[in-house]
């Protein structure tokens, strides 16, 4: 993990979409929310070496990437107690055991409740295990 | 006329009739007294009756005569010379003849007979003279003429001595129980080879035992049992039903509605193969016992189709999903960075940018799409300058869905500019398309859009959202770079990519992109 | 009356009998009757009779009727006059003249080649 200051706490997200123009625009609307961004993957190996690297605190996970499941992804963030949402076309039902458990949002999503997600499982926990402060962006 | 010889004549008449009876009753008297006769017939108070001077008596004789009149098969009795000697009343009603009149003539002037085969009569004159008897079967025709088939028993009827007295004949026709059997028969076969040929595996099940009593081709073939090895079992034995309840429900179901449905039963054959089944049980009557049909369908093939179509659905809905995410991002982009009169207007027309898109990926299956074939869709506007004004040129190459999606957005964006600005906005301007593919030092994928003789352009000012299309979101679809640079001559735009990134492979046309499985879901 | 070379002169034309035997089932002498006056007829009156046997042991009452004593009995009911016969009809000549196709009618008959 890399040293870095612990207040104000900026989470790092990571987003893992293909879809160029999907992308682009959670991109823009995590910024100008006052997120950091850890990185765009748009490919499984990409994203799974961020993970792995410890470069992101988060992440937005599209559930299917070019035909390639996202799951390994999911497992590897929830092995690592690294909070994330994700992001389908597919209804829950029709969703992968890799994802149970995990808050899903459907496609489209709307914007405001993308982010009000996103700062809801950035919150930390009743027993306070974890420790993720809320920092107010400007569309909060 | 003389009165006299007339009296005289009709004298000597009667003279003679007096004589001719007196002796026939003096043959008759002598007749009796030396033997001549059988019986003698006396009168009582009762009526005539018959006394038999020797031998069977005569109210024996009549009583068994009474009896044979009864039975329904006819009995004929001929002498040694073939004459006959009895025939009871059912004789005479099947060769339709009168006692009186037959008695005493041969068998073969009153009766006409056939043999079935002509071995027959080799074998029935062979058993006569070694048993004395012989029973089969053999055509007779009525005086009209029609034939009727018959069960025929001769018998030899001997003197004490041993020496043939007469031969006696039992006949019975059975002409309607030989055509109500080839009935039965043509039914047997053809419900047998309905059996045998269908191409649903039926079982035979008695209903007390609950046990197999056959069971057809297609069932054996099914299950993976030999027939042998069917019969006897119950159903739950071969895997069929669960277990011992769920075999007594369905039998006490069945007794009470006489049919019974199981639309889905796992099964596993003894091969460990695993099918889905719908069994369609009915309980018959069959001539006075019942039977249990059982028609066990295969349905994996249906089931696996069903969830095939399902998976299917899923993945259009995710598709669509994802578009309209795309077109949800699209119109936000729009909006933010477009002029306000005209964000109705470039969003629909991105929007028909999209759908192109979409278009050539359907029409190839999400499998690779053409460069040229995207190329030209996206200038569809343009379609009468292509070859004049507009120049595309570039080896045979496939896309894949992502890089045709991005590219393709890119050169919606470049068209449209071209239209509105540059080089497709007068009379003069060219544009160039091209694209190729380099092997050293790595596999590149390189495309340029050229423009030239449009009016004069200066670089824009704000980053607007085509800029974004042309520019990040075309090399984040292609994991590659673009360069956009503004000559005085024209627009230029560039795009390299590695080749793996953009273009599906050569072999198998298709793209990583494949509609997803089961695994996947 | 045509005269035909195979005709006899000497009988009394073709005329057409009726009999009646009167038998006792199965018995020997019925039997006998029965076979020897079949042949009488089949061999002399060719076509030209009606011949009824009647089991009495059956139908007794028919006895009655006919005035039959004894079985077996031949009754010539027809041409008349009303004659009868009683035996097992084997005496031949006896039963040919008795219906008044005699001997020297067989004879002839026979020589003709009928």
């Amino acid at each position: 993990m890399t040293a870095r200051t612990t207040t104000p706490y900026n989470p790092r997200i990571l987003i893992i979409e293909d879809e160029p123009v999907v992308a682009f625009c959670l991109e823009e609307l995590l910024i100008e929310a006052g997120f950091e961004i850890a990185c765009v993957a748009g490919r499984l190996d990409a994203a799974l070496s961020v993970i792995a690297s410890g470069a992101c605190d988060a992440a937005i996970v599209d559930a299917n990437l070019a035909g390639v499941s996202a799951g390994p992804a999911a497992v590897a963030l929830a092995a690592r107690g690294l909070p994330f949402l994700v992001l389908s076309g597919y209804l829950p039902e029709q969703q992968k055991s890799a994802f149970s458990g995990a808050l899903c949002l459907q496609k489209p999503c709307r914007p405001d409740l993308l982010i009000q997600t996103l700062r809801r499982i950035l919150r930390p926990d009743p027993d306070g295990s974890r420790m993720h402060h809320h920092t107010p962006g400007p569309n909060t | 006329m003389h009165t006299k010889s007339l009296t005289q004549s009709s004298l000597f008449e009667e003279n003679a009739d007096l004589r001719a009876r007196l002796t026939e009753a003096e043959e008759m008297l002598r007749a009796i007294r030396s033997g001549d006769t059988d019986a003698l017939v006396v009168e009582s108070a009762a009526g005539p009756q018959v006394y038999v001077l020797q031998g069977l008596d005569a109210e024996v004789n009549r009583v068994r005569g009474t009896m044979l009149a009864q039975v329904s098969d006819a009995v004929i009795a001929v002498d040694s010379e073939e004459r006959i000697v009895y025939l009871n009343a059912a004789a005479e009603r099947l060769y339709d003849v009168a006692a009186p009149r037959v008695l005493g003539r041969e068998l073969s002037d009153v009766v006409e007979t056939r043999w079935l085969h002509p071995e027959d009569e080799a074998i029935a004159k062979a058993a006569l003279c070694r048993h004395g008897k012989w029973r089969g079967e053999e055509i007779h025709i009525r005086r009209d003429g029609s034939e009727m088939l018959v069960e025929v028993s001769f018998t030899v009827v001997r003197a004490i001595g041993g020496q043939p007295l007469s031969m006696l004949f039992v006949i019975r026709d059975v002409t309607e129980r030989k055509r109500h059997e080839d009935k039965v028969l043509v039914s047997e076969i053809r419900y047998r080879r309905i059996f045998e040929a269908a191409h649903d595996g039926i079982l035979l099940l008695d209903p007390d035992t609950r046990k197999i009593i056959d069971a057809n081709p297609f069932m054996t073939q099914m299950l993976g049992y030999p027939r042998d090895q069917l019969v006897g079992k119950e159903l739950f034995e071969i895997g069929l039903l669960k277990d011992m309840v769920a075999n007594q429900e369905m039998f006490a179901k069945l007794k009470v509605a006489g049919h019974v449905r199981y639309e889905n039963l796992p099964f596993e054959s003894d091969d460990g193969k695993h099918q889905d089944v719908e069994v369609v049980s009915n309980l018959y009557d069959e001539n006075g016992h019942s039977v249990i049909q059982c028609n066990v369908r295969d349905i994996t093939e249906r089931k696996r189709n069903e969830a095939h179509v399902k998976l299917l659905m899923a993945e259009v809905n995710h598709r669509a999903k994802n578009l309209l995410a795309v077109v949800q991002g699209v119109a936000l982009q729009t909006a933010k960075h477009g002029d306000p009169a005209t964000i109705a207007a470039r969003l629909s027309e991105r929007i028909g940018g999209l759908a192109t898109g979409q278009d050539l990926l359907v029409k190839n299956q999400w499998r690779g799409i053409d460069v040229s074939d995207l190329v030209e869709a996206q200038l569809v506007h343009f379609k009468d300058l292509i070859g004049t004004r507009v120049l595309i040129d570039g080896p045979p190459a496939r896309l894949t869905p992502p890089a045709a999606q991005g590219i393709g957005m890119a050169l919606h964006e470049l068209a449209t500019n071209a239209a509105k600005y540059g080089a497709l906005s007068n009379r003069e301007g060219r544009v160039r398309v091209v694209w190729h593919i380099t092997s050293a030092p790595k596999p590149l994928f390189s495309m340029s859009w050229l423009e030239d003789g449009g009016p004069k352009v200066a670089a824009p000012t704000r980053t607007g959202f085509g800029r974004i299309v042309v520019g990040r979101m075309a090399e984040a679809a292609v994991q590659g770079a673009t360069t956009i640079t503004f000559e005085e001559k024209g627009l230029s735009w560039n795009l390299i990519a590695p080749v793996e990134n953009a273009l599906t492979s050569a072999d198998t046309g298709d793209a990583a992109y494949d509609c997803p499985h089961d695994d996947t879901l | 009356m045509t005269k035909n070379a195979k005709c006899s002169t000497a009988g009394p034309g073709p005329a057409h009998y009726v009999l009646r035997l009167y038998v006792v089932g199965s018995l020997p002498r019925s039997m006998r009757a029965i076979a020897n006056i079949r042949k009488i007829c089949e061999t002399n009156l060719e076509g030209r009779y009606d011949l009824e046997i009647v089991d009495i042991s059956q139908h007794p009452a028919l006895a009655e009727g006919a005035q039959i004593i004894a079985a077996p009995t031949l009754v010539k009911r027809a041409p008349l006059p009303l004659r009868r016969f009683i035996g097992d009809m084997s005496q031949t000549a006896r039963i040919l003249l008795g219906l008044d196709l005699g001997e020297t009618t067989e004879k002839a008959l026979s020589v003709e080649g009928r």
